[in-house]
């Protein structure tokens, strides 16, 4: 689902200019928390210029009660709501970033960069989901794909083409075609000397 | 310095040695005891035998007594349980707290309640509650001469304040569902001994809420997990073994030839997982009073069952102390014993209450949110002009020595 207003997706708990870790309780998460689901956050001290990254790992942590309640033969109902609703199991989401950019009149992120942030975001800044807006002008050039190929402990491809069908929705559905057979393009040339690789990222972002 | 494990080895050996050599047989004690809770007296001697030791010329029997009348059930009973009533509320209750400093330039100290509501036979989110209540009044912290309130000061008002708290919701509660089960983590013949500050008064506020709970019609229940130290029907089945000449010579307060034994080990033998034992009340001057004193009644004097409870991977013997309002009714008693059995089942491996370890988990006080009420309420004395870290140089030393200590281990 890409974001058509502002929709918070958690808080920092820790951060670099590679990458971010924000947490939510499990109660909140769905299709927000999406894998490959574009995101930003203002960077530390400057309101204005705000990474953008891909959320590449979702965890729902445990806790010793929890890992008892897995080993009963059935979970009372009660009790899932329980667990879910009041106990707030923390989620944290793994974020990788491909860029940043400044905020527009409008608030949103535009002009962007695709290149590694100047600072992180700070402790406790919100994370929010990307607009169609933002991930349509975002996703006008293809480097950010580099990024994200040459990253390390990330599913790269994957989440490369988790990201591009993510991305996809945000443009008109005639052009959404289109917009697929360029990105391909643009992995051909980058995995020119990798064609199993190549083979495997374009087969995931192939249309059903 | 750390503790130097290469002076300790031998020890430690040594130790294990000991192991080999110790009796961790119960030898004959035990299958005497199970062949004496099968073959009980006849009624009728048992009731003389309980009217003899009850009587003036005897004193010390501290042991189990069954129930009088149409609720005696016989000693040599179990009760598997009936099935859980189709819908009932189970509140817990259990608290924690942060005792008053000597140390602290600053006197205070915290009780944390947690209550847990728990809706069976429906689907609801259960209900959470803390109730925190930080203590700083002189005339709270401090005893009539002027020093800081005990620990075990601090203990008897936050077990008042969790029956009280119990109490008042199982009143908020009482047009719920019904059943209303209200569960106390702890034996229920609480007393406060004399070094207790307004120890008089705090036995007065727990009668009170006991009152509470009984007006509120719920069907209270004292959980007493791993009660390793409770021998009453060890001694009952000693006493009942005796001839009326040997009662008046024997040492009532024991097992005599049972001694060593526990109740734990007796009903292990005994009960199958699920099952439960008479209801039966404990010979005790405290027990007469919560009977007969001021404030209590017949109906808060304290009986109790034990009980096999297992989640089908491990089993354990528990007590579960009921006010005789709930004791006399067998309804209530066998829905307790049903939604026990149930409650027991509900988190895996480990048989224990589910709403109790939510209560407890939502009581306990965290060396986290210590250090952080103790930031919160310096910060609150610095507004005020007060130094608040003018702390004895003996534990800033020890401050300084403990933390941050890095520490080398072996890699996994």
């Amino acid at each position: 689902m890409v974001s058509t207003q502002q929709e918070i997706v958690g808080r920092i708990l820790r951060a670099s200019t590679k990458g971010f870790t924000c947490g939510t309780s499990s109660r909140q998460v769905d299709t927000r928390h999406d894998f490959g689901a574009f995101v930003k956050v203002p960077i530390a001290n400057d309101g204005d210029c705000c990474v953008i990254g891909l959320i590449y790992a979702v965890e729902i942590k445990d806790d010793q009660l929890v890992n008892e309640l897995v080993m009963a033969d059935s979970v009372n109902p009660n009790v899932l709501l329980d667990q879910r609703e009041n106990r707030m199991v923390p989620v944290e989401i793994d974020v990788l970033n491909v860029g940043y950019g400044y905020r527009d009149a409008n608030g949103a992120v535009i002009n962007g960069f695709h290149s590694l942030p100047p600072r992180p975001p700070m402790s406790l800044t919100d994370v929010e989901l990307c607009s169609i807006y933002e991930v349509f002008t975002f996703t006008q050039r293809y480097d950010f794909f580099r990024t994200v190929i040459n990253a390390s402990d990330v599913p790269s491809d994957d989440l490369l083409a988790a990201a591009l069908r993510y991305a996809s929705q945000a443009y008109p559905e005639n052009q959404r075609y289109e917009f697929m057979v360029h990105c391909g393009q643009h992995l051909a040339r980058m995995l020119a000397n990798d064609l199993k690789r190549l083979s495997h990222v374009l087969a995931l972002i192939r249309p059903a | 310095m750390s503790l130097e494990f290469n002076k300790i080895v031998e020890q430690v050996q040594k130790f294990g040695s000991m192991l080999d050599a110790l009796d961790f047989d119960l030898g004959d004690r035990l299958t005497i005891a199970v062949e004496r809770f099968y073959n009980p007296p006849p009624l009728e001697k048992i009731q003389e035998r309980v009217e003899l030791v009850q009587g003036p010329s005897i004193s010390g029997y501290r042991g189990a007594i069954p129930l009088e009348g149409e609720n005696y059930e016989e000693v040599s009973a179990t009760f598997p349980p009936l099935p859980a009533p189709d819908s009932a509320v189970i509140i817990a209750a259990d608290g924690s707290q942060i005792y008053a400093s000597e140390q602290s330039p600053i006197h205070y100290y915290l009780i944390n309640i947690g209550l847990f509501v728990y809706h069976h036979g429906i689907a609801r989110t259960p209900q959470q509650l803390t109730i925190p209540k930080l203590a700083y009044h002189k005339s709270e912290v401090h005893d009539p001469t002027g020093r800081i309130v005990s620990n075990r000061t601090v203990d008897a008002r936050r077990t008042v304040r969790e029956m009280q708290e119990l109490g008042k919701l199982a009143w908020e509660m009482r047009g719920e569902a019904r059943p209303l089960l209200a569960l106390y983590d702890n034996h229920l013949l609480f007393g406060a001994s004399t070094d207790v500050v307004g120890h008089k008064k705090i036995m007065r506020d727990y009668r009170g809420a006991l009152v509470h709970l009984h007006d509120s019609g719920a069907i209270l229940a004292g959980y007493v997990d791993n009660p390793t130290r409770s021998r009453v029907v060890v001694r009952m089945l000693y006493l009942l073994s005796l001839s009326d000449e040997e009662v008046m010579r024997a040492d009532l307060t024991g097992g005599g030839d049972l001694e060593g034994l526990k109740d734990v080990h007796l009903f292990n033998a005994i009960l199958e997982p699920g099952e439960r034992s008479a209801v039966m009340v404990q010979n005790s001057p405290r027990n007469l009073d919560y009977k007969q004193g001021a404030g209590g009644g017949p109906s808060y004097e304290i009986a109790f069952f034990y009980m096999k409870v297992s989640s089908g991977y491990r089993s354990s013997i528990v007590r579960v102390d009921i006010p005789m309002w709930v004791a006399r009714d067998k309804r209530s008693v066998d829905e307790l014993h049903a939604l026990l059995v149930e409650q027991c089942s509900m988190q895996g491996r480990n048989p224990y209450p589910y709403a109790l370890t939510r209560a407890d988990e939502l009581a306990y006080i965290g060396g986290r949110d210590k250090n952080k009420l103790d930031e919160m309420i310096r910060l609150e004395a610095r507004k005020k002009g007060i130094d608040p870290t003018s702390f004895s140089a003996k534990a800033w030393g020890k401050e300084l020595a403990r933390g941050g200590k890095r520490r080398f281990e072996m890699k996994k």
